[in-house]
């Protein structure tokens, strides 16, 4: 019974990890249609810079603040820049964003070096709990509560607010909005900061989690990109379902069928898209 | 006017005839400088080791003031970018236009059986700094090709018997990651453990990059006496963490890989008391290591490797047989490697007919020393044999690990 519980909590965590990973991509490519593949590579700096400010400022929450707020003016820049003049060519999206993926990376390669680091927990959620016979890390437990409240916090900011309202209306029909006053490439710019900001968010406590190193950019990228696609493109209920849906399925795959553990992520997305191509939740294309 | 040119003329050529001569001085000189090509990754996933090769060989250089056994040595630094074609182009390179006569260099197993079949061709002798390819010193041994690293299984193979005959573990639960490496090692250690006496109840593979190890941790076998991994870089830091996240109850013993000097910086107090068998340990007290690692830190400011290690070494080998050679050529250096012995830092280092690199296994202990963690050293088994206490000709004909996985477990 312990053990069963103890796999549930962990694919839960897991879960919630892929969500937190998955959050940004889902939102730029849900609200703007911009498929961001640098994705990774956000997350990598995120955990990184993140890093580097403990090492200057020895607080931890300044430190996270700063990765995000860094990546996230990043991420406005990039889209201005460059991201913004190929918001409607998805194969110029991909090719540009794949290059500052390399980009990022190698300059992270160059200034940090390649030894791969662990950066600490947070302060206050190391060890772990025992009760009985289960032993879980608390660190765990809290991602769980910190995919929850982004969650919540996206739903509510997408629909519930007038900000949201703007952003749907943008992505549903851009010229009607800009007739109304909405001023899009603002917004637009705006949710992609928003998503990298959130990917430097995920590169922190995802950093703890799994370590970083150059290289591991495309690994995270993979991983959000199966949930994004499980979770229906762009919906981020869909990604919050599919995070922890996927997460669980890995945990019972790797204890069940240990020789299989490399499918058990891809085999569930195979076979859902096979009966279910958009998505546990993914709208239908226009 | 003519004149006064003709006059001026007469000195310039004599001039122009000297600095001809002197060139020719100079290039006489040249013949006897000798080119040492480095083929390490320095991008993509394995950039932090190709570097510290690079920057081991380098040191041990610059040490010596960039001559060596009386020569120049000029040394010519290409990517190989964890890429098998790249690699190759690269060697050919060095071979025809560079004209080097000797490479260090590789460090993943396939790019190095890749660019195995030229180097092999081209007579070029190869000093394999960090890639395991077991085969290129076992079964396709071809003269010209050395190495100074370990093969996946020979590092391990004296962690098998030493926890059966003098740590007393009975039973094991093993754990490796799935690809050559991991079947060789954990082999390696099933082989030797099974062999002294005990037995494997456990063998479980996980991917290459597995973000999450506790569905493995959770999993095992807590019957077991002693539970080994293998594991390497990042893999590994997540590893040992799981293991301690989730209070398994059972001591925990590696390949030394698992808690490489750069790897165990970031373990920190998670890796304290493991005990591993690896070639080398910053914590030797040799005087031959402690200059190494005073020089190695000062200069390029962070923690000395096996890497930087096995490129210092590589100066080392490579001065050695280049000691009392008249003519440096591919057939003359190639022999004279044959035939080194060396004290490194790690120790003695040899060749055997195989072109594998004989050396001491240390069994050691992390331990906190001086608010650091590190492998301090608890036993030494000298002159360790790539083949341990195998008859050669015997293990070559034992089927190769990687047909051997999952049969460990439960015979």
């Amino acid at each position: 019974m312990a053990s069963l519980l103890s796999h549930v909590l962990n694919g839960l965590s897991f879960g919630s990890l892929l969500f937190l990973v998955a959050s940004g991509l889902t939102l730029t490519f849900g609200l703007m249609r911009a498929l961001n593949l640098a994705h990774g590579a956000f997350f990598l700096l995120g955990g990184y810079v993140a890093l580097d400010l403990l090492g200057r400022t020895d607080s931890y929450w300044l430190a996270m603040l700063g990765a995000v707020v860094v990546v996230g003016l990043l991420g406005v820049a990039f889209e201005r820049f460059l991201v913004h003049r190929v918001l409607h060519r998805e194969l110029a999206q991909v090719v540009l964003t794949i290059g500052a993926a390399f980009v990022i990376a190698d300059q992270i390669l160059a200034y940090w070096g390649g030894r791969p680091v662990m950066p600490p927990r947070p302060p206050g959620l190391g060890g772990s709990v025992t009760i009985g016979d289960l032993t879980f890390p608390w660190f765990r437990l809290s991602l769980i509560v910190i995919a929850l409240v982004v969650f919540v916090s996206l739903w509510l900011l997408i629909n519930r607010t007038r900000v949201g309202a703007m952003i749907r209306a943008s992505v549903d029909d851009e010229e009607m909005a800009r007739s109304v006053g909405i001023r899009v490439p603002v917004l637009f710019m705006a949710v992609f900061g928003a998503g990298s900001a959130l990917a430097a968010f995920a590169g922190v406590w995802g950093g703890a989690f799994t370590g970083l190193e150059p290289g591991g950019e495309f690994s995270i990228l993979l991983l959000a990109l199966v949930v994004t696609v499980v979770g229906g493109l762009g919906s981020v209920t869909g990604a919050f379902v599919a995070g922890l849906g996927v997460g669980l399925v890995d945990e019972f795959g790797k204890s069940l069928f240990p020789s299989f553990a490399l499918f058990t992520i891809y085999a569930p997305v195979a076979l859902l898209l096979a009966i279910r191509p958009r998505g546990l939740l993914g709208r239908v294309e226009r | 006017m003519t004149q006064t040119r003709r006059k001026l003329l007469a000195p310039l050529a004599g001039m122009a005839l000297l600095l001809l001569t002197a060139c020719d001085v100079d290039g006489e000189q040249d013949d006897d400088a000798v080119t040492i090509g480095l083929l390490n990754p320095l991008t993509g996933p394995f950039a932090a080791l190709g570097e510290d090769v690079n920057d081991g060989f380098q040191l041990y250089l610059d040490e010596h003031d960039g001559r060596i056994a009386g020569r120049d040595i000029e040394v010519v630094v290409e990517d190989e970018a964890n890429d098998a074609s790249v690699a190759m182009e690269a060697a050919e390179r060095m071979v025809e236009v560079e004209d080097v006569d000797a490479i260090v260099g590789f460090v993943n197993s396939g790019v190095a059986y890749g660019a195995s079949t030229y180097i092999a061709e081209a007579g070029v002798p190869l000093i394999i700094s960090v890639a395991g390819a077991d085969d290129l010193t076992q079964r396709d041994a071809v003269g010209n090709i050395f190495r100074v690293s370990y093969t996946g299984s020979s590092d391990a193979m004296p962690g098998g018997t030493y926890a059966c005959e003098e740590l007393g573990y009975e039973t094991a639960s093993v754990v490796g990651l799935d690809y050559a490496f991991g079947w060789e090692g954990v082999g390696g250690f099933a082989r030797a453990f099974e062999d002294a006496g005990c037995e494997v109840i456990q063998e479980t593979y996980a991917p290459l990059d597995t973000a999450d190890w506790a569905p493995f941790i959770q999993e095992l076998d807590t019957d077991a006496d002693l539970v080994w991994v293998l594991g390497a870089g990042p893999d590994a830091i997540r590893l040992v963490q799981a293991y301690r996240d989730f209070g398994v109850d059972v001591p925990l013993m590696t390949h030394g890989s698992a808690v490489d000097e750069e790897i165990l910086e970031q373990q920190q107090a998670d890796a304290e008391g493991i005990i591993s068998t690896l070639h080398y340990s910053r914590e030797l007290d040799t005087p031959e290591n402690e200059a190494f690692v005073e020089r190695f830190e000062g200069t390029y400011d962070r923690v000395v490797s096996r890497y930087a290690e096995a490129g210092w070494s590589s100066g080392l080998l490579l001065e050695e047989a280049l000691d009392g050679l008249d003519a440096v050529d591919y057939d003359t250096l190639t022999a004279a490697l044959a035939d080194v012995a060396i004290d490194a830092p790690r120790g003695p280092i040899s060749f055997d007919e195989y072109g594998q690199a004989v050396y001491n296994i240390y069994v050691r202990e992390v331990q906190e020393v001086d608010g650091d963690y590190r492998n301090v050293v608890i036993d030494t088994i000298p002159e360790v044999s790539q083949f341990w206490t195998y008859d050669p000709d015997e293990y070559l004909d034992y089927p190769p690990y990687e047909e051997l996985k999952d049969t460990w477990a439960g015979n």
